[in-house]
């Protein structure tokens, strides 16, 4: 837990420090009373010391007794179906432009459906595409008809 | 005042706001009681299908979604021993041990009453109290907003378990931070868009609360897929189920102890009915003259306490959120969001310009706590189903309904993918072990805290004392610095070694 603590504090300080170097692209007129470059600075000055302190106290505490090892840790976060829902709600979302809402949201429903079950039999497709057709059926009432939204 | 409660009567009570309240319960209460699946999800879900609604039937349906889904965290946590909420966490505890002693419809009747007085009870408290808080805050410059967004953001330490507090600070930050990208409205410059257009007009809260919350919760549901947890039998006896009710009446004593707790916890900005519960049950068993038979499913008061607490936190968390605009929990967060959906914005001006909106509010409250025990009575069988619906079926509707929310919410597709960028970032932080409510805190409470201090310097020529000088500011800020101070030394005498006995 304590290599991910320190990536996270990384990750933090570095994405922070990066915000922070945008600021001084902030200009402030003769007549402003307050600075526009205040409140960033303090939000960003103070959250650069937290990480800082985050980090020491990291490495000062060190590993605490029965805490998951980094392996332990990104094996739990890369389990297979986690892994395989992400991967197919994204290129989900990147079939939504190119082939249509609607025929996007169909095969999405499905095949995560059929993909995630841990058995897969007949029962489970008609039950997919059951669930599949129930919930086009209910975007279509709720985009098209009620909010009368323009579908991508 | 009379008027407007007729107002708001006559909109609450049309046959179509109730009905939408109904189903609002209706859905909450199978979100709420699939475990994994949490009151916030619930609301999550409803937000973006608002957005066309008038404001006078949004709201109402909102506030049954809300109560429903919380109710409902019960039924999983007896029938499981697994909670469907965070809120119902305490449940399990004597909930579970007295179903599968066979009595489960008692278990289930003690949760339900609990649930209901201890709901009604926070809702008249927050009929009483958030009205003379407004007026309170009406006097309130923007010093005093200022120091109580910093108070609201001290009660992360109080939120956060230990040796995670700075974790939980930083998680603040990385809010405020994004909160940052866009637009300044004071000087009328675009910051932190590293050149993309898109940002200019920063990030739309719901998109981010939503995949915050929805992405790294459905992804870490699909463990349970293929996971049989076993359901105890359940012989739908009414009888047992509304005998509870007087058995709940008779611990009056213990109904109105986890009620004021779970009212005052759900006050507190960021803790919510996740803590109330547990706290409940912890008071409950201490104040018993058999705590020993607490963990046994013997004692009514040890379901009581729980779901009485939790409940009330509802009326707790509502108070700070419509008189302030601070939330006091993640649910109330995304309520937040939807007054802001609809252009409204939760304060003291709230009550002054817009009372008929709170009196919706306030009744559609007690009207869905009404219909979430109509329904408990005649629908326990289809709400037990919902227990056990396999994962697989529910995860992905969940996912096109959350993006099919957030792309409606502007029809543009750049809010999907905010969606799935915060998912992202919430998994990460998930990882981590960092908790997500503060950055949500951050990224709604961070404008509100930059035009504050922006107008309290400008009024006062750049000078910080008035944030000292001015009693309530000074008040709010002495009160943020006592919590950020106290689990620190409540920390170090737990830490001390125990005294020879």
């Amino acid at each position: 837990m304590r290599t991910t603590d320190l990536i996270f504090s990384a990750v933090y300080l570095i994405a922070l420090a990066i915000a922070a170097s945008q600021i001084s692209q902030l200009s402030d007129t003769t007549s402003t009373v307050v600075s526009s470059h205040l409140f960033p600075w303090v939000v960003l000055g103070t959250g650069l010391v937290m990480g800082g302190l985050e980090t020491v106290r990291t490495v000062v505490a060190g590993n605490p007794a029965g805490a998951p090892t980094f392996r332990q840790v990104w094996e739990h976060a890369f389990k297979w179906r986690r892994l395989l829902l992400f991967v197919l709600f994204v290129v989900y979302l990147l079939a939504i432009t190119t082939v249509g809402f609607m025929p996007a949201t169909a095969v999405f429903c499905f095949a995560t459906i059929i993909l995630l079950s841990p058995k897969r039999s007949l029962r489970e497709v008609i039950l997919a595409a059951v669930i599949t057709g129930a919930t086009i059926y209910l975007i279509y009432l709720l985009l098209v008809v009620y909010l009368q939204a323009f579908l991508p | 005042m009379y008027d407007l409660v007729l107002s708001a009567a006559g909109s609450v009570f049309e046959p179509a706001t109730l009905l939408a309240i109904m189903l609002g319960v209706a859905g909450g209460l199978v979100i709420g009681s699939i475990p994994g699946l949490t009151s916030t999800m619930a609301i999550a879900l409803m937000v973006p299908i608002t957005y066309a609604m008038d404001i006078t039937f949004a709201l109402p349906l909102l506030m049954g979604v809300y109560c429903g889904a919380i109710s409902g965290g019960l039924v999983g946590a007896i029938l499981l021993n697994i909670p469907g909420t965070p809120a119902s966490a305490g449940t399990c505890l004597d909930g579970y041990p007295m179903a599968a002693k066979g009595q489960v419809m008692r278990a289930l009747g003690l949760g339900v009453y609990a649930s209901m007085l201890g709901g009604v009870l926070s809702g008249l408290a927050l009929v009483l109290i958030a009205p003379l808080l407004a007026k309170v805050a009406l006097s309130f410059g923007p010093w005093e907003y200022f120091s109580l967004v910093v108070f609201t953001f001290s009660c992360i330490s109080a939120m956060s378990s230990k040796g995670r507090t700075i974790k939980a600070f930083m998680a603040a930050f990385i809010g405020l931070a994004i909160a940052l990208v866009g637009l300044d409205e004071s000087s009328g410059q675009v910051r932190m868009t590293f050149g993309i257009t898109a940002f200019e007009s920063g990030f739309n809260e719901l998109p981010a609360l939503i995949g915050l919350y929805a992405i790294p919760q459905l992804l870490a549901d699909t463990d349970d897929i293929g996971r049989r947890a076993t359901m105890l039998k359940v012989d739908y006896q009414m009888r047992a189920f509304m005998s509870a009710f007087g058995e709940v009446i008779s611990r009056s004593r213990d109904l109105l102890r986890s009620t004021v707790i779970g009212i005052v916890i759900g006050i507190l900005p960021g803790v919510g009915p996740g803590l109330s519960n547990i706290v409940a049950y912890g008071q409950a068993r201490r104040a018993s003259r058999s705590p020993e038979r607490f963990g046994k499913g013997e004692l009514p008061e040890a379901v009581i306490a729980p779901e009485a607490a939790n409940n009330a936190s509802m009326g707790g968390a509502l108070i700070p959120m419509l008189t302030l605009g601070i939330p006091g929990d993640a649910s109330t967060l995304m309520m937040l969001g939807a007054f802001m959906l609809h252009g409204l914005d939760p304060g003291p001006l709230l009550f002054r310009d817009h009372g008929e909106i709170v009196w919706i509010v306030f009744l559609a409250y007690f009207v869905a706590f009404a219909f979430c025990t109509v329904l408990y009575h005649f629908f326990i069988p289809l709400i037990v189903k919902a227990v056990s619906v396999p994962r697989q079926y529910v995860i992905p509707v969940l996912l096109i309904l959350c993006t099919v929310g957030c792309y409606a919410l502007n029809n543009r597709m750049f809010d999907v993918y905010c969606f799935l960028g915060f998912g992202l970032l919430g998994y990460f932080l998930q990882i981590a072990r960092v908790p997500v409510l503060p950055v949500i805190l951050g990224l709604i409470l961070g404008p509100m805290a930059e035009e504050q201090l922006n107008l309290a310097l400008a009024f006062s020529n750049g000078s910080i004392l008035p944030f000292f000088t001015r009693p309530i500011s000074a008040v709010i800020l002495f009160v943020a610095a006592a919590s950020l101070i106290a689990p620190m030394i409540f920390n170090r005498k737990r830490s001390l070694p125990e005294p020879a006995e």
